[in-house]
């Protein structure tokens, strides 16, 4: 009876156990049964009750890294081998953590984000460090569970309490993923948080520009990105006190993308700049964002965050940082050396991931020594 | 001159001393909107960043430099005490992007946020930064050109936004304008 409810699902999946004794001219109580009884084998849709043979039904994103440190490339190399399980049918999704690499803010922000957004899109999703349980714990310590749906299930163990909530932004090295809600739900300042963060590990040097550029992109997601999964910025500092450490800042929401909140307003106040960025060119959405950050102008009294983007251009100019945005289905990168804009580049037909993903990445500068790094 | 002259603290109409967007930049509006109405008879307000540590553009923007923009026909305003060069300079990208001018006290230095003077009128505007105060007259004096051709440069300064124009009595006898920077430093 297994092998021939088996080739049926493989066939016909999403099937709900009288269908399937239908059309196997079985008992329904007795397919029910064996169903239930062999969870290792099939796996139930909670909304539909339709069945799946599990290796059918379950998506792995398996995540790869040679070197020491998992980054966002790794994520992207990986989404881009396997495509994007928010694009596939599997009901159940796998995102496996590889062993000893440590993972970085900008690898960590994405898997964060694609798991709640996957939960959203009713898939049952699964973090496996089971062969990295240090990532995990070092994770735990930024407040990456917090943020994690609680639905979706970590293995080898959902650790029990949020150690971020114990060291409470005193988290030198490594600052939490903090929350960021539509502007009125939540009054916590992010970018003050992370502002004072760094202040403690680096002195006050360049603490106002990270924060123009942080509060810039946080508002942004506050006020006009409508994400509805919340968004979270979080800031890491990697590299050894003897070396010039980098700074990196991710902030991430899972809400309409940087063209989607600036083209109403560019289409009511600068046609002649709509009409360059056409919409239904798939290279007008890089080079919109581009225009955005580089030129800025876009701003106006009735909307838009053209302004608060150009001005982290001047920052990136000041601190030779780098810029990287990944929208939905492409990315834009910026870097900035010597002070001066050395390349732009975008790259187009990403995979799918919800919402705007920025990473901000800057080294220190030489006489701005490192009061702390790890604890 | 009877300029009335009031200064405020920013930080006084930010819940927070690191404010940032549009929506608490708006909310900084609304209370700076509903205390200066009540300074009927003021010319000049100086606004102190002091106790600000910090403030990104678009705060800036909704908050402060729409308040000049409503007032710039009544009252001139000058800012002063910035914690670092990062605000003045968006302070700066605030008020080019809202398209106004904004004479500020950077330490002792006189600078001006917002929209650039053009090249000619640089030399003209630097000569006055550097009395604080002069007359049409001098002017034509120090920089050899005639009292017709310095009168509609700096008459031209005022209207941008960069000087103030008062009018006093000659020694002479009569009137004449005198043109100045607005304020000064902490």
């Amino acid at each position: 009876m297994q092998k021939r409810i088996i080739q049926l699902l493989n066939k016909s999946p999403g099937l709900k156990a009288r269908e399937i004794a239908s059309q196997l001219e079985l008992e329904r109580k007795v397919v029910s049964l064996h169903l239930h009884e062999n969870l290792e084998i099939f796996i139930q849709d909670p909304d539909t009750f339709g069945w799946s043979v599990i290796k059918s039904a379950s998506f792995v994103l398996e995540l790869t890294c040679g070197g020491t440190w998992l980054t966002d490339t790794h994520f992207e190399k990986a989404l881009s081998k396997s495509g994007s399980p928010l694009d596939a049918d599997h009901g159940h999704v796998t995102i496996k953590i590889p062993g000893e690499r440590k993972i970085l803010l900008c690898a960590a922000a994405k898997i964060l984000a694609i798991a709640n957004q996957l939960v959203a899109a009713k898939k049952k999703v699964e973090l496996d460090f089971s062969e990295n349980k240090a990532a995990l714990s070092y994770l735990n310590r930024a407040g990456f569970v917090d943020r994690l749906d609680s639905t979706i299930k970590i293995l080898p163990k959902r650790p029990s309490s949020s150690a971020a909530q114990r060291y409470n932004a005193n988290n030198i090295g490594l600052v939490e993923f903090l929350e960021i809600n539509a502007y009125g739900d939540n009054s916590d300042n992010v970018p003050e948080r992370l502002k004072n963060s760094f202040i403690e590990a680096f002195g006050k040097n360049n603490s106002n520009k990270l924060f123009t550029v942080v509060s810039e992109f946080v508002a942004n997601v506050e006020e006009h990105s409508g994400t509805v999964i919340p968004g979270f910025a979080g800031l890491q500092c990697y590299g050894s006190a003897d070396k010039r450490a980098k700074v990196i800042t991710v902030i991430s929401d899972s809400g309409k993308g940087i063209c989607e909140t600036l083209r109403p307003a560019i289409d009511e106040h600068l046609p002649l700049l709509a009409k360059k960025f056409d919409p239904s060119l798939p290279v007008s959405d890089p080079k919109l964002i581009l225009h955005a950050i580089l030129k800025g102008g876009l701003s106006s009294r009735e909307g838009g965050g053209g302004a608060g983007l150009h001005n982290s251009h001047s920052k990136a100019v000041e601190l030779n940082a780098t810029i990287k945005i990944r929208q939905e289905n492409f990315s834009v990168l910026m870097e900035y050396k010597a002070g001066v804009l050395e390349n732009k580049s975008w790259t187009l037909n990403l995979p799918k991931l919800i919402g705007t993903h920025i990473v901000f990445e800057f080294s220190l500068t030489k006489t701005q020594p490192l009061l702390k790094l790890e604890p | 001159m009877n300029e009335k002259t009031y200064i405020i603290a920013l930080r006084d109409f930010t819940d927070e001393i690191n404010p940032y967007g549009t929506s608490r930049g708006k909310q900084t509006y609304a209370k700076l909107l509903d205390h200066i109405e009540k300074y009927k008879d003021a010319s000049i307000i100086g606004v102190s960043f002091s106790n600000l540590e910090g403030a990104d553009t678009s705060f800036l923007r909704e908050s402060l430099i729409y308040i000049i923009k409503r007032y710039s026909k009544k009252i001139t305003f000058f800012a002063f005490d910035f914690l670092d060069e990062d605000i003045f300079e968006n302070l700066n990208s605030a008020a080019v992007s809202g398209k106004e001018r904004l004479t500020c006290w950077v330490g002792s230095q006189c600078r001006f946020a917002g929209l650039e003077p053009t090249a000619a009128s640089k030399p003209l505007l630097e000569l006055v930064i550097s009395r604080r105060s002069t007359t049409t007259a001098k002017v034509a004096e120090e920089l050899s050109i005639s009292v017709q051709n310095a009168s509609t440069r700096l008459k031209r300064l005022a209207e941008e936004g960069f000087l103030m124009r008062v009018e006093e009595a000659a020694e002479t006898g009569g009137k004449e304008f005198i043109y100045q920077v607005v304020g000064k430093s902490a």
